[in-house]
C-alpha cells in the first residue's frame, strides 16, 4: 500500500540544504582569508569546529531520534565560532564551546529551531566568559603561517593593538592583528552581497542594521566632536554580525515587519554596547539580546492574545 | 465605455520576491492550438458543487444527447442540474467516491461517437434577455463557480440582489502554480467574457464591473479591451474598470480580493456582498454563463491544465465527468504511469488512485502529474516564512505544533479556524513540512457551521464558509440531504422567458 501524499505536491527549490549551502559558501572567501593571515592553525581551527559541531549534532539528534535537517547548517555554525576566535586559540577551548552551542543551547532545547539564541553567538560568549584569557591570543597576519604550537598551548599577544598605526587600506583588508574571520571587511561584504544573491539574505535587513548604527555613529560623532565611525564600521567586525549573525534562523523568526524592528534593535544594543564594550562582547551580545527579547515580545503577544480570547469567551 | 485603473493587493502570500520560484516553472511548453477531448464513456457525479446532491433524472439504458438533463436538484435544495456532455447510452447508476471523500450518486454514459446535441441546444437569436432570463438560464444550465468554491452561481446571483451590490467582479487572478486554464479562455474567448458579464451584471443589477487581472498579464489585458471596443454598442450604460494587483499566490480567493480592492478583512460571518457591496464570478463562470445564454449550452464541459512539475502544460476542453484515465490517455505527452495524479492544482489538489473511476467535475481546473515528491527529513528550523506569507495571518508553524501535541484549545485562540488551506506555508516551509494539511484540516473541523450567508434559488440559507482545499468541504456536503424526491425539470421554458 502506497502513502497517500497530501497537498501541496511542489515545494520551493529553497530548502533548509539550499540555505545552509549558500551561507557556506558565503563564509569560503572569510575563511580563505583567516588562512592566508594565520596559516595551517587557522584552516585546523575552522575545520575542527565545523566537523565537530556537525558530529555533536548528528550524535545528539541520534540519541534523541529526532531529524536534524542538513548537515550543512551545523558545519556552518561550527566555521561560524572559529571565525570568531583569535587565531592562537587551543583547540580544547574552540571544542569547549562548540560542544557548549549544539549540546547545551541547541539539543537542550530542542534541537535545531527551537533555541531561542543564536547558537554560535552563545558558544562564543561561553568561551568568552570561560577562558577570557583567550581573548589576548591574536597575532599579526601573516606572520608564523605555519605555527601550530598555539593549537595546543595557545599564546597571547604581549600588548592591546592599537588600530591608528594601521593604514585605511591595511584595515580595509583586514591585515590587523583580529579574529580569524572577522576584519576583512571587502571580503565580509562580498559574502553579504552573495547571500542577498541568493535571495537567503533579505537586503533591507542588513541595511536597517548597519544604516541605524551609522547614523547612530555619526551623531555620536557629531555629539562629541571625533571621527570614530568610519574606523569602528572597518574594525569592529560588525559586517560579520550583519551578515552571519543577526538574521538567523534562532534570531530572526521572521522576514516581516517584526525583523527590521529586530534589526533597528540590535543595532542600538550595539550602539549602547560601544560606549562600554569591544571585541567579540561587542558582536554577539546585542545579538543574543536581540533573540531574547524577540521570544520574550513574541510569547507575551501569545499570552495576551490567549487572555484576550479567553475573556471574550466568558463574556460571551 | 468607462476604463479606470487602479494598483493595489494583499500583502502577503507569495510573489516572485520571496521564494516564489514559480516563474521558473511556468515556462511551460503550451499549445498554441486548444486540444478537444472526446471521451468514450462518462462518470456524472450528481454532486458537482457546493451544496445538495441532484438527483438522476435517466434511466440505464436510455439513450442521452449532448446537454440533455441526467440529473435534476430536488425543489428547494440548494443544486443545480447536471448534464450529459455526449451522446449515448446509460449503463449505470451508482454511488461513486470522488477524491474529496464525498459520495455521490453519479451516471454512467458510454458514448456512441455520434455527437448527438440535444433539441434544446442551439444558438439563440435574440440575446437581448431579460435578467430574470439570465437567471433562469444560469440555474437550468447547471452553472457553478467554476474557479474551485463550486457555488452555484445563481445563488451568488440571488445573495448579490438580497444585499443589493454596487460592483460586479470578474475574476481574472489564476495564480496556482502550472494552472493556466482562465487565461487560456480569456485569450481564445475574451468577447464571451465580456457579454457574460454584462448579463451577470444585469441580472445582480448592478451597472460597474470590474475586472480583477494580474499587472503582467499584458496578452489578456489586450484581449479583454479589443473585446470591450468590439461590443461596445451592446452594452452601453455598464461601465468597466481594470483593477491591476500583483500576481501573488492566492490572490483570487474572496478574502484576499476583499484585502486588495476594498482594503476590507473579512470577519467570520462576512462576505463581499454584505461587507463590499460586490459580487465575485470568476471568468470561466462569466465564459460559461455567456455560452449559455447564447449557444443555450449547458455548462457540459469545460478548459482543464493538465501540466506536470517539470514544466509541460496542455489545455484541453473536455466534457465534465471525463475519467482522469481518458483525459491522460487522449491528450499527447502525457504518460500518467509512474507518476502521482493530482486531481486539481498542485497546491490545493488531491492524489487520486484510481483515475479511472475519478473524473473531472466542473470545479476541477486541473489534473498535474508529479514525479519526484519532495522530501527532506528536516524538523521546523522556526524561520517564520510560513508567517510571511499566510494570507490569513496565522503562524502555522506553531499552530502545527499546538495541534500535533493535543493542544488545540490554544490552536484554536491562536486563530487556526482561520486557515484557508492555500498550502502558501507548506510550499515555503525549507523543511516541506505538511503544514497545511494539518492546520487546514483542524480548521475544517472547527470552522463554525453555517455560518456563512448565501440567498439560495429560493430562500436565504446558510452554509459553511469555504476553503481552498476541496477536502475540507466533506462534512458540510455530508450533512446535507435533499428535502424531497420530487423533480423539477431543467431547461424548460426558456421560450416562454
Amino acid at each position: 500500500m502506497t502513502e497517500r501524499v497530501k497537498a501541496p505536491f511542489i515545494h520551493t527549490e529553497r530548502n533548509d540544504a539550499y540555505s545552509a549551502a549558500a551561507h557556506l559558501v558565503s563564509i569560503v572567501p572569510a575563511v580563505a582569508v583567516g588562512v592566508v593571515f594565520y596559516g595551517l592553525r587557522a584552516i585546523v581551527l575552522i575545520l575542527f569546529c565545523a566537523l565537530l559541531f556537525a558530529l555533536s549534532d548528528d550524535v545528539c539528534s541520534r540519541i534523541r531520534h529526532s531529524s536534524r535537517g542538513s548537515i550543512l547548517n551545523p558545519l556552518f555554525n561550527g566555521a561560524v565560532i572559529a571565525l570568531l576566535l583569535p587565531p592562537d586559540t587551543p583547540i580544547y577551548v574552540a571544542a569547549s564551546g562548540v560542544l557548549f552551542a549544539s549540546i547545551v543551547v541547541r539539543q537542550l532545547s530542542g534541537g535545531r529551531g527551537s533555541s531561542f539564541i543564536n547558537a554560535a553567538c552563545a558558544g562564543r560568549l561561553f568561551i568568552r566568559i570561560v577562558f577570557p584569557l583567550n581573548e589576548a591570543a591574536l597575532a599579526l597576519p601573516g606572520e608564523h603561517r605555519v605555527y601550530l604550537k598555539s593549537l595546543i598551548m595557545g599564546s597571547h599577544s604581549p600588548e592591546p593593538v592599537d588600530l591608528s598605526q594601521y593604514y585605511f587600506s591595511e584595515l580595509l583588508m583586514g591585515r590587523f592583528p583580529s579574529f580569524i574571520g572577522t576584519s576583512c571587511s571587502v571580503i565580509l561584504l562580498a559574502g553579504m552581497i552573495y547571500l542577498i544573491a541568493k535571495r537567503v539574505l533579505k537586503p533591507y535587513l542588513p541595511a536597517c542594521y548597519l544604516g541605524m548604527l551609522t547614523l547612530l555613529l555619526l551623531i555620536k560623532d557629531i555629539y562629541l566632536g571625533t571621527s570614530q565611525t568610519g574606523m569602528f564600521l572597518l574594525t569592529s567586525g560588525i559586517l560579520f554580525t550583519a551578515s552571519y549573525l543577526l538574521f538567523d534562523d534562532d534570531t530572526v523568526k521572521s522576514f516581516g515587519p517584526v525583523s527590521v524592528v529586530q534589526a533597528f534593535l540590535c543595532a542600538a544594543l550595539t550602539f549602547l554596547a560601544s560606549f562600554r564594550m569591544t571585541g567579540v562582547d561587542l558582536l554577539i551580545i546585542p545579538v543574543l539580546i536581540t533573540g531574547v527579547l524577540t521570544d520574550v515580545l513574541d510569547f507575551t503577544d501569545k499570552v495576551i492574545k490567549v487572555t484576550a480570547e479567553d475573556e471574550a469567551d466568558a463574556k460571551s | 465605455m468607462s476604463v479606470g485603473r487602479r494598483s493595489s493587493s494583499f500583502y502577503k502570500g507569495f510573489n516572485s520576491d520571496n521564494a516564489l520560484d514559480f516563474s521558473k516553472r511556468s515556462s511551460f511548453d503550451r499549445d498554441v492550438m486548444l486540444e478537444r477531448v472526446y471521451p468514450r464513456r462518462l462518470i456524472l457525479p450528481m454532486l458537482q458543487h457546493h451544496g445538495d446532491e441532484c438527483i438522476p433524472n435517466v434511466k440505464v439504458g436510455e439513450s442521452v444527447t449532448i446537454g440533455q438533463c441526467v440529473g435534476a436538484p430536488a425543489p428547494g435544495a440548494m443544486a443545480v442540474p447536471v448534464h450529459a456532455g455526449i451522446s449515448g447510452t446509460v449503463t449505470e447508476i451508482r454511488p461513486i467516491v470522488l477524491p474529496d471523500g464525498r459520495t455521490s450518486m453519479s451516471v454512467f454514459i458510454e458514448g456512441d461517437r455520434k455527437r448527438t446535441y440535444h433539441p434544446t441546444v442551439r444558438p439563440r437569436n435574440n440575446v437581448n434577455v431579460s435578467a430574470s432570463t439570465v437567471m433562469g438560464i444560469v440555474r437550468d444550465a447547471g452553472i457553478v463557480g467554476m474557479g474551485g468554491e463550486g457555488i452555484p452561481t445563481i445563488v451568488k446571483i440571488n445573495r448579490a440582489k438580497r444585499f443589493k451590490v454596487k460592483e460586479l467582479l470578474v475574476n481574472c487572478l489564476q495564480s496556482e502554480p502550472f494552472a493556466d486554464s482562465d487565461y487560456l479562455i480569456i485569450d481564445e474567448y475574451a468577447d464571451h467574457v465580456i457579454m457574460g458579464a454584462v448579463a451577470l451584471a444585469g441580472s445582480c443589477g448592478v451597472k460597474i464591473i470590474n475586472i480583477l487581472i494580474s499587472k503582467d498579464r499584458k496578452k489578456e489585458i489586450t484581449a479583454l479591451r479589443s473585446a470591450m471596443e468590439r461590443s461596445f454598442s451592446m452594452y452601453s450604460g455598464y461601465a468597466f474598470n481594470f483593477i491591476y494587483l500583483k500576481p501573488r499566490f492566492p490572490q483570487g480567493y474572496y478574502r484576499m480580493v476583499a484585502r486588495a480592492v476594498y482594503g476590507v478583512n473579512l470577519e467570520e460571518g462576512e462576505c463581499l456582498e454584505n461587507r463590499c457591496r460586490a459580487v465575485l464570478f470568476n471568468c470561466s463562470t462569466v465564459y460559461s454563463c455567456w455560452n449559455a445564454i447564447s449557444e443555450s449550452m449547458p455548462l457540459v464541459s469545460r478548459t482543464i491544465s493538465i501540466s506536470t512539475e517539470d514544466g509541460l502544460l496542455r489545455n484541453v476542453v473536455a466534457p465534465v465527468g471525463t475519467p482522469v484515465s481518458e483525459l491522460l490517455d487522449n491528450v499527447n505527452g502525457f504518460k500518467s504511469s509512474s507518476r502521482i495524479i493530482v486531481w486539481g492544482n498542485c497546491l490545493t489538489g488531491l492524489q487520486i488512485d484510481n483515475p479511472e473511476m475519478t473524473p473531472i467535475i466542473k470545479t476541477t481546473s486541473g489534473i498535474c502529474l508529479i514525479t519526484d515528491v519532495q522530501d527532506v527529513n528536516a524538523p521546523c528550523i522556526g524561520c517564520g516564512k510560513c508567517s510571511d506569507v499566510c494570507p490569513v495571518s496565522v503562524e502555522p508553524d506553531k499552530l502545527y505544533m499546538l495541534i500535533n501535541n493535543g493542544r488545540e484549545k490554544d490552536a484554536e485562540r491562536l486563530g487556526a479556524d482561520k486557515c484557508i488551506s492555500c498550502g502558501a506555508c507548506s510550499y515555503i516551509c525549507p523543511s516541506y513540512i505538511k503544514l497545511s494539511s494539518v492546520v487546514g484540516q483542524f480548521a475544517a473541523t472547527k470552522r463554525k457551521k453555517g455560518s456563512f450567508p448565501y440567498a439560495s434559488v429560493g430562500d436565504c440559507e446558510w452554509v459553511d464558509d469555504l476553503s481552498l482545499l476541496s477536502a475540507d468541504t466533506v462534512s458540510s456536503a455530508e450533512s446535507r440531504k435533499p428535502v424531497s424526491d420530487t423533480i423539477t425539470l431543467p431547461f424548460e421554458g426558456w421560450e416562454t422567458e
